[in-house]
């Protein structure tokens, strides 16, 4: 009960704080000090006092998916081990369950944003479902050699201690894995270089300008939602790098604290000093992230599971 | 050690991949140098545990001739080029970085069906010889400026070189040596023509050396 | 004595970029020369022991390559005194020094023994060709020597591939590329290794000999090469490529695999038979018509070996036919350039009439590359399809015949446009101006004056007709008559390969 207790507090209470790192880490890198660390907190907090306006073209799809996709967000955490702590549900198989609920969470969103009729989340949708074709395949394959490498089809036993041995044998490939992941991840959570979260401009935007037409509690739970996906994949990212287990509950959680601070500063980093990309070289990237997990794939079958 | 053997292939092919899939010829030259480095040292990690004096040599040497003088000559012969993109290849990069994928994963499915006769300390290493070879013939075939084509030969040398160490211990050093001999001379006359065609038909498309056709 | 022979030329080649003067230069090379062939001929009586550990050493085949390589170059230094006469002085000397070295390369890949210096040597002499082809550099032949330096070069590396597999293939075995100890182990090697090693060198070893359809090189390089270089090339280079796919034959013949290494040959014969065929029609460029041939009697050099029994003996036979043959043709297509400037059959008229000697050469030329009696090739083409019906490949007999006649009547078309007609009247070179891509041979223009008037002056000199003259009468005495030493080395030859 303490463990599920625990589980579920990291999940619901932590993942806004990433957030607040990214933003401090690029105002540090900007010589600003930068909105403070529990500024995602506030945002939630006011925006779910506030009411929401609703466009007369849309409809019930418009008023019920930032609910859902929050709800698929949230129920893919609960099949995801963090912190060393098993997760409250868990059965062979769950990791297709995790990724074809995020794919729900974005699916609705994307509904959502073709019932505005406006162009721009036409526009917008038409980017993120392009993309996302491309980053599920990939995010398959690298779970798929995850999986062989752990024998095992859950996530739970995949990322808590079924990789331990397998940096010293394989690990080339482990790093093949990572470097796919990585750049799955920018893609998945709209970060740069792929899409820029604080740009003005619809245009170049791909993410923000789904939800343009959210307003209130509403954008608050798809605010939410965007950070809970940031730390879902984060903690799968970190628990594929950091494959040490001590037995010590609370010791795994302060080292899982930690990585995942870690983590946010690496992508503050990373959306520090790169530059947007064009639109038609993200296509190219995630191509090349697929080509690297294919080549892990192979490297792996070639090899059989058992090195 | 076999995980730092399998690393540096792994990284070769990665390479590989980077040089095939970018148009811009400053980086293709360096990923080029850098791959010649790492692909340098695989006979020392290859050999670990009976290293020979001039398993180390050819390991020094091909760092040396491969990985730092050969770019300089390069970056050298296209001194005088402006336009340091090749804008109109005739396979697009996203075309020539699937039909690679297409040879790495065929590459494999080769080298499962041959047998070697000696055990290999890494199993990825025929493979990852085979792939390099067929990307240098992508960007051979693919690419109009000529130094995308001598960077393609230069590839595909790599990959004959990754097969040759398998063959390290038994073939002579001379052979060995003078076949990186010759590659040095040929990329030297390479070089020389590629100037001639620089100097008179100011640019380097390969692709306006069509007057010869029947 | 033979490493005498291989560093001799490349020494005298050193000394030649130092020395002044091109008269003395020239005789420089005539010297090497005829040293060269002095000592290639000193081997028919008494064989040269194998030195160096077992790298080089000469066996029939080698020696067969090796002379028709050594007359060959003879004739052409012969023929290169009268051929250059201003070039500039750095010019001069990078041409007679790269010629030399290529001597010695190609004297390379006759001797070795070793697999993997074979390869040396052939890549040698490409790199060695560069300078020689690239010599008047106009947009074409910088285009020629692009295409040349890249096709060949990647020709090497697959055949290096394919060097490298043979040495997998005998690991557990032969543990080594020596061509004795790899005869020696041939029917323990791997399988699948070797069948890979051989489709590998022979595409590359066929690319250098200019097989279709890994041929795109030849034409270019040997119509824009100076024609000295392009009757070594054809004549020499070719054939010193076809020496190792004879030594591939070899090894292939030990291990039993002869049908496997037959057939495709005589595919690679076809295609390079219908390529040529194709080409030649309509050619405009009577240089290039040449090369296609060229293609053509490679194609017939490697139909002949893959069939078998009489026909290697053809081919052989061939070998020395067609070299001399090929010889001859591109000096009096040099002989050609120098009276006309231009490369173009339509430009070229009343060769006979004007200059009756290089029109009953050029004549000769007709007859002797389609094989008409009383030329050798004739009897060598004969031979090989004699060899064809033998072996009852029908199919390949009527192809090779139909083709044959084809290009006949292609190359005759052409020829017999050029011999005939009167003389030519109208200036031949407009103006003092050199046009850069019609100066072959001369990078300073020689004539300053109005040059129509004065066609009489390009008479042919002594040593741009005796060299042609020598070559047509060996061939023509081939066409009768088999001297029994040749017979005696052919028959050792074609046995090394099972004929």
């Amino acid at each position: 009960m303490n463990v599920l207790l625990l589980h579920l507090a990291i999940l619901f209470v932590f993942p806004p704080l990433l957030l607040g790192s990214i933003g401090k880490t690029k105002a540090f890198f900007a010589g600003r000090i930068g909105p403070p660390l529990l500024q995602p907190y506030y945002d939630i907090l006011k925006l779910m006092q506030k009411a929401s306006v609703y466009s007369v073209t849309t409809n019930w799809i418009f008023r019920a998916a930032p609910m859902v996709s929050l709800a698929a967000v949230v129920s893919a955490g609960i099949l995801m081990p963090v912190a060393g702590v098993k997760p409250p549900v868990q059965f062979g198989g769950d990791l297709i369950l995790f990724v074809y609920l995020l794919a729900l969470a974005r699916f609705v969103i994307v509904l959502a944003a073709l019932d505005t009729g406006s162009s721009f989340e036409g526009m917008g949708a038409s980017r993120e479902a392009t993309f996302g074709c491309l980053s599920e395949i990939t995010v398959f394959l690298n779970l798929t050699i995850l999986a062989l490498l752990s024998r095992s089809l859950s996530l739970s036993e995949i990322f808590l201690g079924g990789l331990s041995s397998s940096w010293l044998q394989v690990g080339p490939v482990l790093i093949l894995v990572v470097v796919s992941f990585f750049l799955v991840l920018l893609v998945e959570n709209s970060r740069i270089p792929i899409d820029d979260p604080e740009t003005h401009l619809e245009l170049t935007m791909i993410h923000e300008v789904m939800v343009l037409d959210h307003s209130g509690v509403d954008l608050a739970y798809i605010l939410y939602g965007k950070a809970v996906k940031l730390f879902l994949f984060g903690t799968m990212l970190v628990s594929m790098m950091m494959t040490f287990r001590t037995q010590d509950l609370w010791v795994d959680t302060i080292f899982f604290f930690f990585e995942m601070i870690g983590f946010a500063i690496l992508i503050g980093v990373v959306e520090s000093t790169m530059a947007r990309l064009r639109l038609n070289k993200v296509s190219f990237l995630l191509f090349s992230a697929f080509i690297f997990s294919i080549f892990g794939f192979i490297v792996i079958l070639v090899r059989g599971a058992h090195p | 050690m076999n995980v730092w053997l399998d690393a540096i292939l792994i990284l070769t092919v990665i390479l590989g991949l980077f040089i095939v899939a970018s148009t811009r010829l400053g980086t293709m030259i360096q990923i080029l140098g850098l791959q010649s480095l790492i692909l340098g040292c695989a006979p020392l990690f290859m050999y670990a545990q009976d290293m020979e004096l001039y398993i180390v040599l050819v390991s020094l040497v091909v760092i040396v001739l491969r990985g730092f003088i050969m770019p300089q000559f390069l970056f050298w012969a296209i001194r005088h080029v402006s336009l340091r993109s090749d804008v109109s290849p005739l396979i697009g990069a996203g075309t020539t970085l699937l039909l690679s994928g297409v040879a790495i994963a065929g590459s494999f499915l080769l080298a499962s069906k041959l047998h070697f006769p000696v055990k290999i300390s890494s199993d990825i290493l025929i493979p990852s010889s085979f792939s390099l070879i067929i990307m240098g013939f992508l960007l051979l075939v693919g690419r109009t400026k000529a130094i995308s084509q001598v960077i393609g030969y230069l590839v595909l040398e790599n990959g004959i070189f990754l097969f040759a160490i398998l063959l390290l211990k038994k073939m002579p050093l001379l052979v060995e040596m003078g076949i990186l001999l010759d590659l040095f001379v040929a990329v030297l006359v390479m070089g020389i023509v590629i100037n001639h065609i620089n100097d008179e038909f100011k640019n380097m498309d390969t692709i306006q050396l069509t007057t010869l056709k029947d | 004595m033979l490493l005498f022979l291989l560093f001799f030329p490349l020494a005298i080649g050193g000394l030649v970029f130092i020395l002044p003067g091109q008269k003395s230069r020239n005789r420089m090379l005539i010297f090497t020369a005829l040293l060269h062939s002095a000592c290639v001929f000193s081997f028919w009586k008494f064989k040269p022991a194998f030195v160096l550990n077992g790298f080089l050493g000469l066996d029939a085949l080698g020696l067969l390559i090796l002379s028709v390589v050594s007359v060959l170059f003879l004739m052409v230094s012969f023929y290169l005194m009268g051929y250059f006469k201003n070039e500039s002085d750095l010019a001069h000397r990078i041409f007679i020094g790269f010629l030399l070295f290529f001597l010695s390369f190609m004297t390379l890949v006759t001797v070795s023994r070793h697999f993997g210096l074979l390869l040396i040597g052939i890549e040698a002499t490409t790199l060695s060709s560069v300078p020689l082809i690239n010599f008047v550099k106009t947009r074409q032949s910088i285009e020629a020597t692009w295409k040349f330096l890249m096709i060949c070069l990647i020709g090497i590396a697959l055949a290096l591939l394919g060097t490298y597999f043979l040495a997998v293939a005998g690991m557990d075995n032969a543990q080594s590329l020596f061509l004795d100890k790899l005869l020696i182990h041939a029917k323990e090697l791997s399988l699948p290794w070797f069948k890979m090693s051989v489709i590998f060198l022979l595409i590359g070893c066929g690319t250098k000999m200019g097989l279709a359809p890994m041929h795109p090189w030849l034409p270019d390089a040997h119509s824009q090469a100076p024609s000295p270089v392009s009757a070594l090339l054809s004549g020499c280079l070719l054939n010193c490529a076809f020496l190792s796919v004879l030594r591939v034959g070899q090894v292939c013949f030990a291990a039993g695999q002869t049908q496997f290494f037959s057939s495709i040959l005589i595919l690679l014969g076809i295609i390079s038979l219908g390529v040529a065929y194709v080409f030649i029609l309509g050619q405009e460029d009577y240089k290039r018509m040449f090369a296609y041939s060229s293609v053509e009697h490679m194609g017939i050099l490697a139909i002949g070996i893959g069939l078998g029994g009489a026909g290697i003996y053809g081919s052989l036979l061939h070998v020395i036919n067609n070299a001399f043959t090929k010889g001859f043709v591109f000096l009096v297509t040099g002989n050609l350039y120098k009276q006309y400037h231009s490369k173009k059959v339509s430009e070229v008229k009343g060769v006979l009439r004007a200059y009756p000697i290089t029109g009953i050469f050029l004549l000769a030329g007709l007859l002797a590359v389609s094989g008409v009696p009383p030329f050798g090739t004739f009897i060598s083409e004969l031979m090989i399809l004699y060899a064809a019906v033998r072996g009852h490949h029908y199919v390949v007999a009527f192809l090779y015949c139909l083709f044959l006649a084809l290009i006949f009547i292609g190359i005759a078309d052409i020829i017999l446009k050029m011999i005939q007609g009167g003389p030519v009247h109208e200036p031949v070179i407009q103006s003092p101006n050199c046009h850069p891509e019609r100066s072959e041979g001369s990078h300073i223009c020689q004539d300053s004056s109005p040059f129509g008037l004065r066609m009489t002056n390009n008479r042919e000199s002594w040593s741009m007709i005796m060299p042609i003259l020598f070559l047509i009468v060996i061939v023509l005495i081939l066409g009768f008559y088999i001297p029994p030493f040749l017979d005696n080395m052919l028959q050792k030859a074609s046995g090394l390969l099972g004929g």
